[in-house]
């Protein structure tokens, strides 16, 4: 069982303490920050993928997050008490930051290699395609409604930690996620329409 | 009322979690169906795109880049603070160099045997301060403040011994025996009562402790307080040296060395120790710097010089690895195992030149204990 050590304590995984991660994090236990990075890397990272395709991007502004957080903590800025909710509000702002740059820079994406997309059976082609679509409306909701679709959805999350990630109530994410969900079902529409 | 809508909509939400279908989730609101079935239609959709795979092998390099850019702030950290309390330290040092100077030269080496209640105590624990004081790098302080809390817990382990009592002792250890108001701190019978002062925290088995209390004619220290160590202390001892020759009509006594109750996670007792009557321990941890034959693995120094590398050490490494304490209080490796390694942009080279890769012997592993998995090296980060 693999146990992670903070103020003395060696404190086995499962029973994650949290209060004695933020302890151990603010002195650069090297074993604490390991268990937070194994804990939390995988949600953190899924997230950014709900938010961006691009695979290597998605790795760089993983890796980002956990890089503040040493950062944040040893300037008295890190997480107080909800390190999960502080690991994906970061997230969420260099996502929006990295998209911010992106829409500045536009770059062009690749088609899809022509040959490939000939080559694969109908059915793969059909989902594919529903993907794409799916990923374009998406791509045109506003990052609050991207941020509570991703979280709701792509991580799962319960009302309250979507709250507690977006600082928000949790009636406001009820709201957020009625539109959120109200304009991808249009912005779908209007992307198959185009491609019709 | 929106409001309501938006409830209706969470409470649809909920019901498909739980496995419920579209329509018979829809079936309990006929009149908002053509409005909610889109809803919960794209919500489905929306669902499908989470659960991407982590990308373990780039999961695994930049978890050991982590660890090492932690390593690098808290070594950057460190400076500073010497610097801080340099002065403070170098006037306290000259004070003391000029008193032992006009005393005695003989009274600190007659101090050596001294245990608490000695009238030569004071000097001895005074020497070991200029000591210190006279230490600049962490390694070598590291091993000095291991050895010094080797002596008290050796101090306390004599007092005992002797029956001798109403002696205060401070000393540091694991807890290795919690059992109603008796304790064991790395061998040492601990009395507790209500009137110990404890932690707020839970004190666990293999927790390490600094235990301020009373010996008692009855083989016990009387503990008036107990506290948790402070991250950046030396790695406690886990046994009095010679804690085997305890009196035996000692009710209290120990006539066998102590093989700590560690959790796993924690220092492993080996049963085939190889290195004479030392107990060996096995840790886990990630090193973090390789001087002189002295790593420094989770804040820890250890000995390296006999060492057979299994695998490709790096800074940021995860290793597993099993030694003993010598009689100075340095842990001895005997055998390390790379588990992962650090990027190969930080691969290093020891001090004597050679790589840090043994090829003679990497890989002819053999006799030794199994590591055991996931075993954390529990030792107080060292933050000074």
């Amino acid at each position: 069982m693999a146990c992670y050590y903070s103020q003395g304590i060696a404190i086995p995984m499962q029973n994650f303490d949290e209060q004695q991660a933020l302890d151990g994090l603010r002195e650069l236990n090297s074993h604490v920050i390991g268990v937070i990075y194994d804990r939390y890397f995988p949600e953190v990272y899924r997230y950014v993928r709900y938010r961006l395709t691009d695979e290597q991007v998605a790795e760089d502004v993983a890796s980002d997050v956990f890089v503040r957080l040493l950062e944040a903590s040893q300037k008295g800025r890190g997480p107080q008490s909800n390190l999960k909710a502080w690991l994906l509000s970061t997230t969420s702002h260099i996502v929006a930051d990295h998209l911010r740059r992106s829409y500045r820079r536009p770059t062009e994406t690749l088609p899809e290699n022509l040959l490939d997309m000939a080559s694969i059976p109908h059915d793969e082609f059909e989902r594919r395609e529903q993907t794409r679509e799916f990923r374009k409306a998406y791509a045109e909701l506003t990052p609050e409604q991207q941020d509570v679709l991703a979280l709701r959805f792509g991580q799962g999350y319960s009302l309250e930690e979507t709250a507690s990630v977006l600082k928000k109530k949790i009636n406001a994410v009820k709201a957020l996620q009625f539109r959120a969900l109200a304009a991808l079902q249009r912005n779908i529409g209007e992307v198959a329409n185009e491609n019709e | 009322m929106k409001m309501n809508e938006y409830d209706i909509l969470e409470e649809c939400l909920k019901a498909l979690d739980n496995g419920q279908t579209v329509e018979s989730v829809l079936a309990r609101y006929p009149d908002r169906a053509r409005e909610l079935r889109p809803l919960l239609n794209t919500a489905i959709r929306a669902g499908t795109l989470g659960g991407v795979p982590v990308p373990e092998q780039f999961q695994k390099r930049d978890r050991n880049r982590l660890i090492r850019r932690a390593a690098e702030m808290r070594e950057s950290k460190r400076p500073a603070r010497r610097m801080i309390l340099l002065f403070p330290r170098l006037a306290v040092l000259l004070g003391v160099i000029g008193a032992l100077i006009l005393s005695s030269t003989g009274l600190v080496s007659a101090s050596g045997s001294s245990i608490p209640g000695d009238q030569l105590y004071p000097v001895k624990r005074t020497w070991e301060g200029v000591r210190l004081l006279f230490v600049f790098t962490s390694q070598e302080r590291e091993i000095l403040q291991s050895q010094y809390e080797q002596e008290r817990l050796n101090e306390a382990d004599e007092l005992l011994n002797m029956g001798r009592s109403s002696t205060r002792v401070t000393f540091s250890g694991v807890v290795t025996q919690q059992q109603d108001g008796s304790w064991k701190v790395s061998g040492i019978p601990v009395s507790v009562s209500n009137s110990t002062t404890l932690p707020k925290g839970t004190i666990t088995d293999s927790a390490p402790v600094v235990v301020t209390g009373i010996t008692r004619s009855n083989g016990v220290v009387e503990a008036q307080e107990i506290q948790l160590l402070q991250p950046g202390a030396p790695l406690p001892p886990f046994e009095p040296e010679g804690s085997g020759e305890r009196d035996s009509s000692n009710p209290a006594s120990m006539s066998t060395p102590i093989t700590p109750a560690m959790p796993t996670g924690s220092p492993m007792p080996q049963p085939s120790a190889p290195q004479d009557q030392h107990s060996s321990y096995e840790f886990s941890g990630i090193v973090e710097s390789m001087q002189n034959n002295v790593w420094t693995i989770n804040g820890q120094s250890v000995r390296m010089d006999q060492a057979r590398v299994n695998g490709d050490a790096q800074i940021g490494s995860s290793v597993k690895f099993q030694g003993y304490y010598d009689t100075n209080g340095e842990f001895i490796v005997y055998e390390l195992d790379v588990t992962s390694s650090g990027d190969s942009s930080s691969s290093r080279r020891n001090d004597n030149g050679g790589s840090l890769v043994s090829p003679t012997r990497a890989g002819d592993k053999g006799g030794g204990e199994t590591p055991k998995p996931g075993d954390g090296m529990p030792t107080p980060e060292s933050g000074d």
